[in-house]
């Protein structure tokens, strides 16, 4: 009826005429009604300014009225003395002079507040642009004090005024100017203090911060006229205005050597601050909002729908062109402030500043994640490093031996960041799903404007759903009621999550990749071996962290890709063969470059406050050797080997005390050192079960020739004494060796690895009548059937395996002595196991 | 005997088949013609079952129903596929079809049907009375004509459709407001003047909300299979209403056909073969709607 009505007159330029004025009517009056609000919401914050100042000087007040009461009381008594000591009591002119102190002092005080704000004004803002200026006389907290006491001091005058025309003095008037001249007084002494903090410009930054969150507010779903374009532009000209004015207070604050420290620093959290909250209010701004900057495209005349192209065509017009959201004008205004906080800071040597910067940043990309805007957030880190990279490594002319403990601590800060926007999304994803997604359509009134914004969705998603809502209100106008199927909306919303998903997942399996990949490579390049070493090992973390997740990443995938019903529906496409693919290779090329850096390292004298990446970075990669071993994966061997022996050799000589004389202490520290030699040869040992499992001779290639190498003939016989000495020194003794626990797990890995051996048991009649029955395991190797064959587990491990099939194979070897416990017994053990196989196979 | 048409009859028809005076000379509205050339988009062919005897004389009756020419009714299967086509039509256009029963008592009541135009034709005391607008009675030389009901087959735009009146409605308020702009906008543009306060999308966005309403029981989606307005899913779900809606009419125009012949005593009837009827039409968009079945495979499964 209302739609048949509106036609009905729409034919008429009258109706439109009308609903011009009208339209123009309501601006006024909504204009009027926002100008209304704000006034009383400013007066508001001014009333609580003056309730604030009461409060803070409540104390005095209360100590000042109870000491002039108290004296009020013991009054009467004092008066004879008073009169004893030839004293009056003071008459009603008196009064009038009491008056007249309260105005001077009010007056004097209002003169001095004013002084003390041009010293200010000319000290630091003379040569400011006006809207700083602006902030000065906008202070709140002064701007209320003075209404005050300007009230108070005319209320003074008009009492002064009534007395002097022979009016009596009022009593009640007694007790208000107790307080108000407390107040006053008092007020006075803590605006002084405050005043002194004046000269620091980013103290009125809050003024800009409170107007920019205002701003935002004013543009989200659900606020007065929010939907108005006039309203969405004049919040967006106010919010453009604040941040100007922001960003000449951080010029100001940066030029000046006393501001550009803790003040700048401060300005830019709170800047941080603000961002993290606007970046949660961003979901309850339609994406075509004028809030946004804007710019404009224009369409093609063959891709416009028919009516707009007929009334072009009729009007011989041409298409009107279609305006485009800058969705991040913010921070594209914002975060080059915190920028030239960053680089003034590090470059002022202010490291303490810079991690707090950092920390905030840090806050910052997660809480982008948790709005599950990943790729933002790794733009974000990609050009904080940026920012810093410049003055963080330098480039030097050979490696830089000792890295400030700050650097590192800001490169540790930075490797950080992709970590923390990994753990932010996995956790909000952990309690998202199709299911969540169907609960909130459910929430949502099509036919009101404002619903979709209200139902919780994602900033990736409010573009679908602001094109979904005018067409089902369109249906539900038309047929009555809700037509398409919630599961068709779900799955237009879910196609939306699985892309935001998928852009996501790019970032965490490639984006981040390149991200390490570039800052390690800056950091070798310019010879800064820990700054490197702490971006790989962090790195490697979150990899670790990657892969713990993982699971999470791709329960959430699989829930989003599941019941496909619209065909033909364009869903984006990932390839996770390929990340995953892609992911193993960077973890392989880490652990390389862990490898090939632990030697650096390992040269160098570490001092005690410095992480040992080293040995860190050692026993990573005797784990994925090990790992690697288990695998079969020869490249990994062939690769990791090499650097494995030099650096478990450094670790050796950098741990092993220094003086010959070994003493109880000293011997303990020797039993330490020689763990990476132990660690070693039972890695070689494990290469050549490992081979003879695999049947790949090629895995225990690189380990012999390797020790060939090391074992050199120059060196051969004092490095096999130290391999003998290394182990006898840790088998003599009653305690369990140093990292005995690390090689009992490879004991156990490779145990659990030949328990799928195929096996069978063969029963005999030999010793007597009884059959007893013995177990066999088809393989053809002795070694692997002799460590396979006892399901409990072996009392052999890696080392005597090195020491039989290499140490004792050699001929400078075969005399050495391994303690008892290392005796012969192993070859024995060996050559019993081909017996009774043997023998099995016979019978 | 066998007649082949109204012309052998040696009874000739009572009523004024048109009135020149009424018929509409201006252009008719484009989206009215679109509608109906849309609903007459539809495959309406027929077959008889009827016994030897009969089969000729319900030939003969649905042949003059038909006004196409005698060289493409030479196939029976062609000639009943015409002649519910063309009661077809005459409902699309008026949302009523009459035709006057000729007897000829003298040839063992032997009858055939003479359309006339719905206007000015009224229903009272088991009459039809037919009023001839004045400036037509020269043609027809009378000035109205009462017939008995037992003479007029009348058959009306079903009521699931909106009947006869509701249908109507519908046609008048499809050609009711101009579809893109009001006649005042275009007289200024021509002036070279942008019409003050003039808001080109809301007045497109109503007069299309309009149309949707008007036509919702038809479903039709005035040949919009852009996204603008609807999903896709009610594009779809439009779509399939308005096969029902022309199933529907089809079954309505066979039903009522087969009531005819039994009313006049022969033993025939015409059927749809090959075609999805509208219940079928319905259980089709349900599964649709519940997601078993993909837009693509609901239209293919409701098309010929």
């Amino acid at each position: 009826m209302r739609n048949t009505l509106f036609l009905f007159l729409a034919q008429t330029r009258l109706l439109w005429h009308a609903r011009g004025i009208l339209l123009n009517l309501v601006f006024v009056i909504h204009r009027t009604l926002f100008g209304m609000k704000s006034h009383f919401r400013e007066e508001g914050a001014v009333t609580i300014s003056l309730l604030f100042l009461l409060k803070l000087t409540l104390r005095d007040l209360v100590l000042a009225i109870s000491l002039a009461s108290g004296l009020q009381i013991v009054n009467p008594y004092l008066v004879p003395w008073f009169t004893t000591l030839g004293l009056t009591i003071p008459e009603e002119s008196d009064y009038g002079t009491l008056l007249a102190t309260v105005i001077g002092v009010g007056g004097v005080f209002i003169g001095l507040y004013y002084a003390a704000i041009s010293t200010v004004s000319g000290a630091i803002y003379a040569r400011v642009p006006n809207n700083i200026r602006d902030l000065l006389a906008q202070e709140r907290f002064g701007n209320a004090y003075m209404r005050f006491l300007a009230g108070f001091t005319y209320f003074g005058v008009c009492l002064l005024a009534f007395h002097s025309v022979g009016l009596k003095p009022i009593i009640l008037a007694i007790p208000l100017f107790l307080l108000g001249g407390g107040l006053a007084i008092i007020g006075f002494v803590r605006l002084g203090t405050r005043a002194f903090y004046l000269f620091d410009p980013t103290m009125l930054s809050q003024r800009l911060f409170e107007q920019l969150h205002r701003c935002h507010v004013q543009a989200q779903a659900g606020s007065f006229r929010w939907s108005d374009i006039s309203f969405q532009q004049h919040a967006h000209k106010v919010a453009n205005t604040s941040i100007d004015t922001l960003a000449t207070v951080s010029d100001i604050t940066a030029q000046e050597p006393h501001l550009n420290g803790r003040p700048f620093a401060d300005l830019c959290k709170n800047l941080l601050s603000f961002l993290q909250r606007y970046e949660t209010a961003r979901k309850s701004i339609p994406t075509n909002s004028h809030w946004y900057e804007k710019r404009y495209v224009r369409s093609d005349w063959y891709r416009t729908s028919e009516t707009q192209t007929s009334v072009s065509h009729q009007t011989a017009t041409g298409l009107q062109p279609q305006s485009v959201s800058n969705p991040r004008w913010i921070e594209s205004a914002t975060l080059p402030i915190i920028k030239r906080c960053l680089e003034t800071n590090i470059r002022s040597h202010r490291y303490t500043l810079v991690n707090e910067l950092l920390v905030s940043l840090d806050a910052y990309v997660e809480r982008l994640a948790r709005e599950r805007q990943v790729e933002f957030a790794f733009n974000v880190i990609r050009d904080v490093f940026s920012w810093c990279e410049q003055f963080m490594f330098i480039k030097a002319d050979k490696d830089v031996a000792e890295e400030s403990l700050e650097h590192m601590g800001i490169c540790e800060q930075l490797a950080r960041m992709p970590i923390s926007v990994l753990i932010a999304y996995v956790q909000t994803v952990e309690s998202y799903g199709r299911d969540v997604v169907l609960q909130r359509i459910h929430q949502i009134t099509w036919k009101s404007e404002h619903s979709i914004y209200m139902a919780g969705f994602a900033m990736h998603v409010l573009e679908q759903l602001e094109w979904l809502r005018p067409r089902l209100a369109f249906e539900e106008r038309v047929e009555g009621h809700l037509v398409s199927p919630p599961w068709y909306l779900q799955e237009l919303i879910v196609q939306k999550e699985v892309g935001n998903l998928s852009a996501a997942m790019t970032c965490f399996y490639t984006e981040t990749s390149k991200l390490y990949e570039d800052w390690i490579r800056t950091a070798m390049s310019s010879h800064h071996p820990w700054l490197a070493a702490v971006m790989i090992s962090r790195e490697s973390e979150y990899w670790t962290k990657l892969n713990y997740h993982r699971n999470a990443l791709n329960q959430f995938w699989s829930d989003l890709n599941s019941d496909r019903r619209i065909k033909g529906l364009q869903w984006p496409e990932l390839d996770t063969d390929e990340l995953t693919h892609k992911k193993g290779q960077r973890e392989k090329d880490l652990l390389k470059l862990m490898a090939h850096e632990n030697i650096l390292l390992s040269l160098r004298s570490r001092s005690e406050v410095y992480p040992d990446f080293a040995g860190q970075f050692l026993h990573t990669v005797g784990e994925a050797l090990f790992a690697a071993m288990c695998e079969n994966k020869v490249d990994m061997v062939d690769a990791l080997f090499k650097p494995y022996l030099a650096g478990s050799a450094l670790q050796f000589e950098r741990l092993k005390p220094e003086n010959a004389d070994l003493d109880w202490q000293r011997r303990i520290n020797l039993k330490v050192a020689v763990a990476p030699l132990l660690d070693l040869m039972a890695i070689s040992g494990y290469a050549y079960l490992f081979s003879d499992y695999h049947d790949n001779p090629c895995l225990k290639k690189t380990i012999i020739t390797e020790w060939n190498d090391y074992l050199a003939k120059e060196f051969s016989e004092q490095r096999l004494q130290l391999l003998a000495a290394a182990v006898t020194l840790t088998e003599s003794a009653f305690e369990l060796p140093h990292r005995s626990m690390n090689r009992s797990q490879w004991q156990q890995t490779m145990q659990q690895r030949l328990r799928d051996n195929e096996r069978r048991e063969v029963f005999s009649h030999e010793d007597g009548p009884f059959a007893w029955s013995e177990t066999v395991v088809e393989h053809k190797s002795p070694l692997v059937r002799m460590f396979a064959r006892n399901q409990l587990g072996s009392f052999y491990d890696g080392i005597d395996i090195f020491l039989a099939k290499y140490v004792r194979q050699r001929d400078d070897g075969k005399d050495l002595h391994f303690g008892r416990r290392r005796d012969r017994n192993f070859e024995d053990a060996i050559e019993r196991e081909n017996k009774q196989y043997m023998k099995a196979e016979e019978s | 005997m066998r007649f082949e048409s109204l012309e052998q009859l040696k009874k000739a028809p009572r009523v004024a088949r048109y009135f020149p005076s009424l018929s509409d000379v201006a252009s008719p509205n484009t989206d009215v013609f679109m509608f109906t050339e849309d609903v007459l988009a539809a495959n309406f062919s027929v077959e008889v079952q009827a016994s030897p005897d009969h089969e000729t004389h319900a030939i003969a009756i649905l042949k003059s129903l038909t006004d196409r020419p005698e060289s493409i009714l030479h196939r029976v299967n062609s000639l009943l596929g015409a002649s519910v086509e063309k009661i077809a039509r005459e409902l699309v256009f008026h949302g009523r079809s009459v035709h006057e029963i000729v007897r000829d008592e003298e040839n063992n009541g032997v009858c055939l049907l003479y359309s006339f135009t719905p206007q000015r034709l009224f229903r009272a005391f088991g009459r039809y009375i037919q009023c001839i607008p004045k400036a037509d009675r020269s043609l027809w030389k009378k000035a109205y004509m009462v017939i008995p009901d037992k003479d007029i087959w009348d058959i009306a735009m079903p009521e699931e459709l909106g009947g006869c009146r509701g249908y109507r409605a519908m046609l008048k308020g499809l050609a009711r407001f101009p579809h893109v702009s009001p006649s005042f906008f275009l007289d200024e543009l021509t002036q070279k003047q942008w019409p003050a306060h003039y808001d080109t999308q809301r007045y497109i966005r109503e007069s299309e909300f309009f149309q949707a309403k008007v036509t919702a029981r038809w479903g039709w989606n005035r040949r919009d299979y852009g996204q603008q307005n609807w999903t896709e899913f009610y594009l779809f779900y439009k779509t399939l209403q308005f096969m029902w809606a022309q199933a529907f009419m089809r079954e309505h125009i066979v039903r009522e056909v087969n009531q005819l012949f039994r009313r006049l005593g022969i033993e025939a009837e015409i059927v749809v073969k090959g075609l999805p009827t509208s219940n079928e039409i319905l259980a089709v968009r349900q599964r649709m709607c519940e997601g078993d079945i993909s837009f693509t495979e609901a239209l293919n499964a409701c098309s010929i």
